[in-house]
C-alpha cells in the first residue's frame, strides 16, 4: 500500500534526514570514521536512486520508492539512537528497547509485504496455489512475531526480553522453513517418475 | 487505501477473494460463481486490480487471476466479511440495485447489522 501512495518527495525527504544524522554522528564520534563513511556511502547511493532509479509513475519505480523509503527510515532510527546514546539522553536499556522495538516493526512491514510478492504464472515452476498459501502463512506468521517481539521489547522485564523476543522470532522461522522443506520434499516425490 | 476499502466493500468482489485464496482461477470460472453478467464481473475484476488486491495474466487464451493481498489488507477483508461493509443506495436515487454493479454512482458505505 506504501508502493501505492508514495510520491517522490517524502522519499528523498526521508534520506536526507538519514544523511544529515550520518553526519552528526560523525561529528559526535569522528573515531568511527570508517563507520560513518559506510553509512553515507550508503544513504547517498540511496538518494542517487531516488532522483534517477525511482523517478516514474512505473510498478518498478513505485518498489524502488518503496524499498528506500523503508530503507532510510530503519537507518534513520538507528541513527536517532546512536544520537541520543552519545549525548547521554537515553540509559543503554532504553536505547536497547528502541533498537528492540525497530527490529519488531521491521518484521511487521516485511511479513505484511511478503504475499503480496507475485511473480507471473508463467515464470512459476511450482504449484501457484501452495506457493500462495505458504507465503500467506509465512506473512501472518512474521507479522505476529515481529508484534510479539515488539511487545516484549516494550513490556518485558529488561534482563528478559532479548532472550524471549529472540525465541519468539526463531520459533516463527523454524516454522516457516519447516514449512518450505515439507512442502518443497513433496512437490520434489511428486515431479519424480514412478 | 481508499481503493482497497472501496474494493472490500462489495460483497461480490469479496468473494472472489475469498476463492482466489484457494489459488489462481481463469476469469471464466469465477465468473462462473456468480450470477452476473460478464461485463459486470469485468468491472469488479477491474476495481480489485486497480486497488492492487489482485493480479491478472494472460495464460493461452484465458486471463488467469491470482491474490495479491499483503497481510493488513487480508485482515481488512476478514474485518469486512465479519461485519458485512457493503454499499447501498441511497433510498431516494435512481439507480442500479445494490450489489447488482461494481460502481454504482448513488452509493454509500454503511454496515450490515
Amino acid at each position: 500500500m506504501i508502493a501505492l501512495t508514495l510520491t517522490a518527495y517524502p522519499v528523498r525527504t526521508a534520506l536526507l534526514t538519514a544523511f544529515v544524522l550520518t553526519v552528526i554522528n560523525w561529528t559526535l564520534d569522528p573515531g568511527k570514521m570508517l563507520l560513518w563513511g559506510g553509512v553515507v556511502a550508503v544513504v547517498a547511493a540511496g538518494l542517487f536512486a531516488a532522483f534517477t532509479l525511482g523517478r516514474g509513475e512505473g510498478q518498478s519505480a513505485r518498489s524502488i520508492r518503496a524499498s528506500l523509503f523503508g530503507a532510510s527510515l530503519m537507518i534513520s532510527g538507528g541513527l536517532t539512537v546512536s544520537i541520543g546514546d552519545q549525548l547521554g539522553w537515553l540509559s543503554d536499556a532504553t536505547g536497547q528497547r528502541l533498537f528492540g522495538v525497530m527490529v519488531g516493526l521491521m518484521l511487521v512491514v516485511t511479513g505484511n509485504f511478503l504475499p503480496k510478492t507475485v511473480r507471473p504464472l508463467t515464470q512459476s515452476r511450482c504449484d501457484r496455489a501452495r506457493l500462495q498459501k505458504i507465503e500467506r502463512y509465512a506473512g501472518w506468521l512474521l507479522v505476529a512475531a515481529g508484534l510479539a517481539h515488539t511487545a516484549l521489547w516494550v513490556f518485558a522485564p529488561a534482563d528478559r526480553a532479548n532472550t524471549a523476543a529472540m525465541m519468539v522470532v526463531a520459533g516463527a522461522l523454524f516454522l516457516i522453513a519447516a514449512t518450505w522443506l515439507v512442502v518443497a520434499r513433496e512437490d520434489k516425490s511428486r515431479a519424480r517418475p514412478h | 487505501m481508499s481503493k482497497v476499502f472501496k474494493a472490500l466493500s462489495d460483497p461480490t468482489r469479496r468473494r472472489v477473494l475469498e476463492l482466489l485464496k484457494a489459488g489462481p482461477m481463469s476469469a471464466g470460472e469465477l465468473s462462473a460463481q456468480f450470477d452476473v453478467s460478464k461485463p459486470t464481473m469485468s468491472a469488479h475484476f477491474a476495481v480489485l486490480r486497480e486497488a492492487d488486491l489482485v493480479t491478472s495474466e494472460k495464460v493461452g487464451k484465458s486471463v488467469v487471476y491470482q491474490l495479491k493481498m499483503s497481510v493488513l489488507e487480508d485482515a481488512l477483508l476478514g474485518f469486512a466479511q465479519a461485519f458485512g461493509w457493503q454499499l447501498q443506495d441511497i433510498p431516494s436515487a435512481p439507480g442500479p440495485k445494490a450489489g447488482s454493479g461494481p460502481d454504482s454512482a448513488n452509493t454509500r458505505k454503511v454496515s450490515d447489522p
